[in-house]
């Protein structure tokens, strides 16, 4: 039987559009500081769960073989965008089945070695081939959400605008100064309706958690209440693609292992890679009806002081997406709401937080993973 | 269509070649003046060239429990029979969505508008759209046609939309 499971230390490095240290160096960072936020012997590190989608062969050694922190079980996950994330699902599992006390997961990527444009995307894929970028994606799904519900950029834009708002209060977020719909709406063209301001930015990043049972539980431990990660289910029909089936399927499953419903919910981090999507997944989440994403967020329901705050860390959109680091990321944001350590940014009375991480582009899918944790405190 | 030019080499054309290992999706080979030219055909084995302009799109379908799938696949998903027959699907389809690109994938130059296309055998298909961006509205008939992307031996053929009415 699966029994409770902690995030004991937290700690990541902000995320830049460029740094000048290796990969490994960078995520190192993100360990030390995880640990000592624990104050966490690292000999007592059991087993070791490493997400990164570009970080090559034998990631979680090269970062561990210079901490001093060498021959335990060491895992190295690929998972697009929920490598991180589903490294967590990884050490939690082992956690909650009883295998391990202590556990350390790292997420970690540098995206600068990419230059500028649309991410890469995997040519042995029909749709690439024909010229498929992640931006057209979310784009064509917005461009239908308008046709079936109304709603205009200038209405997407507001995604962006509170989410810089939030990342102004966030040191770890990469673009900080403030932003209006009409700067969103002016900036270049990615993929209409899809401009500059509503699209992550590549971000070079690391995240770690020190992930305990009981027996390392300390007074700020927080609870992962659960972890779901589910894959993309194949779909060439005719479907609704306003209808995100992976975050719908998860999120279902989530609610009913943590047997809580989203009005339970006091704050989220969600994928919002694109504008578009975030307002997808206020719907797919349950914080709003089918079709009512686009009100949810001019109503301010959604911004810090809302009724239910959505990415308070600045999200993908101001942060950057450093692909592995950002599931583990999203955890720390939401541990620190829950210790009520978020300082300026701190959503009073946070008591159930969630976290909210689909990864990948690939034909017929919505996306090739999903995951979503519930932490309690 | 000008970007077609590729394509008046038909009658020379030498048998169909295996895909490449290397590069997947890509096929075609022909004889130009006794000198070898590589036409490269994306996802070759998804679609049939009926004329210049014309294509069409080829779906498999289970003889075993009639699942289809659009591009046609090895083993039926269904039910994991083995090569599941080909068959070529309607020409017209209605476009689901569309945008246009400003951020290209590598072998394309920006802008390019891409689109998905929803055909009578319940199969959605993606492509490059080739029409003005403000003529598109969600909903209208598109025809499956050819479009050449790139200049002379770089050029590359693969299937794309137009709206029906300008066939």
């Amino acid at each position: 039987m699966a029994r409770p499971v902690y995030v004991t230390g937290i700690g990541m490095t902000p995320f830049r559009k460029k740094y000048d240290i290796t990969l490994s160096e960078l995520a190192q960072e993100a360990v030390v500081r995880a640990l000592r936020d624990a104050g966490f012997d690292r000999n007592r590190v059991e087993a070791v769960y490493s997400g990164s989608a570009w970080g090559g062969p034998l990631l979680g050694q090269r970062i561990l073989r210079d901490l001093g922190m060498t021959g335990v079980p060491l895992v190295n996950i690929e998972n697009a965008c929920s490598s991180g994330s589903t490294a967590l699902h990884q050490g939690w599992a082992a956690v909650a089945q009883g295998m391990y006390d202590a556990v350390l997961v790292i997420g970690s990527e540098k995206l600068s070695r990419f230059g500028s444009g649309a991410l890469p995307l995997e040519d042995d894929d029909h749709e690439v081939r024909l010229g498929q970028v992640m931006p057209a994606v979310y784009a064509m799904r917005a461009q239908r959400y308008f046709h079936e519900y109304g709603g205009t950029p200038a209405d997407l834009a507001q995604v962006a605008v509170k989410n810089r708002r939030h990342a102004g209060l966030n040191e770890n977020a990469q673009f900080r100064d403030p932003i209006t719909v009409e700067e969103v709406l002016a900036s270049r063209p990615v993929a209409d309706p899809l401009t500059l301001l509503m699209c992550c930015p590549k971000a070079d990043g690391a995240a770690a958690l020190l992930i305990t049972s009981e027996r390392y539980r300390n007074g700020r431990s927080v609870e992962v209440r659960t972890s779901r990660l589910t894959s993309g289910v194949f779909e060439d029909g005719i479907v609704d693609t306003t209808i995100d089936e992976i975050t719908v399927r998860c999120a279902k499953e989530t609610y009913e292992s943590a047997g809580i419903g989203p009005e339970d919910v006091d704050v989220a981090e969600v994928h919002d890679a694109f504008a578009s999507a975030e307002v997808f997944y206020y719907e797919a989440l349950g914080f709003c009806k089918q079709g009512e994403g686009l009100n949810l967020v001019r109503s301010g329901a959604t911004a810090i002081g809302g009724r239910i705050p959505v990415n308070p860390s600045g999200g993908l959109l101001s942060k950057g997406h450093p692909l592995g680091a950002t599931g583990v990321a999203q955890i720390v944001e939401i541990v620190e709401q829950l210790r009520g350590e978020a300082g300026a940014r701190q959503v009073e009375g946070a008591k159930v937080g969630l976290t909210h991480c689909t990864g990948g582009g690939i034909a017929g899918m919505d996306h090739g993973a999903c995951t979503m944790h519930v932490l309690v405190r | 269509m000008k970007q077609c030019s590729v394509y008046r080499n038909k009658k020379e054309a030498v048998p169909k070649q295996p895909d490449s290992e290397d590069r997947p999706g890509e096929s075609g080979r022909r004889h130009r003046q006794g000198v070898v030219v590589l036409v490269k055909k994306l996802n070759a084995d998804f679609w049939k060239q009926l004329s210049e302009n014309e294509a069409v799109l080829l779906m498999s379908e289970c003889a075993s429990c009639g699942k289809r799938n659009f591009p046609p696949l090895r083993f039926c998903p269904n039910c994991h029979a083995e090569n599941p027959e080909k068959k070529e699907m309607s020409r017209l389809g209605t476009l689901y969505s569309f945008s246009r690109v400003h951020v290209p994938h590598k072998l394309y130059s920006a802008p390019y508008i891409v689109g998905y296309v929803d055909f009578p055998e319940g199969l959605r298909v993606f492509g490059q759209i080739r029409a003005n961006f403000e003529d598109l509205r969600i909903g209208m008939k598109v025809a499956t046609s050819v479009c050449s992307f790139g200049e002379g031996e770089e050029a590359v053929l693969a299937y794309c939309f137009v709206p029906a009415q300008k066939e």
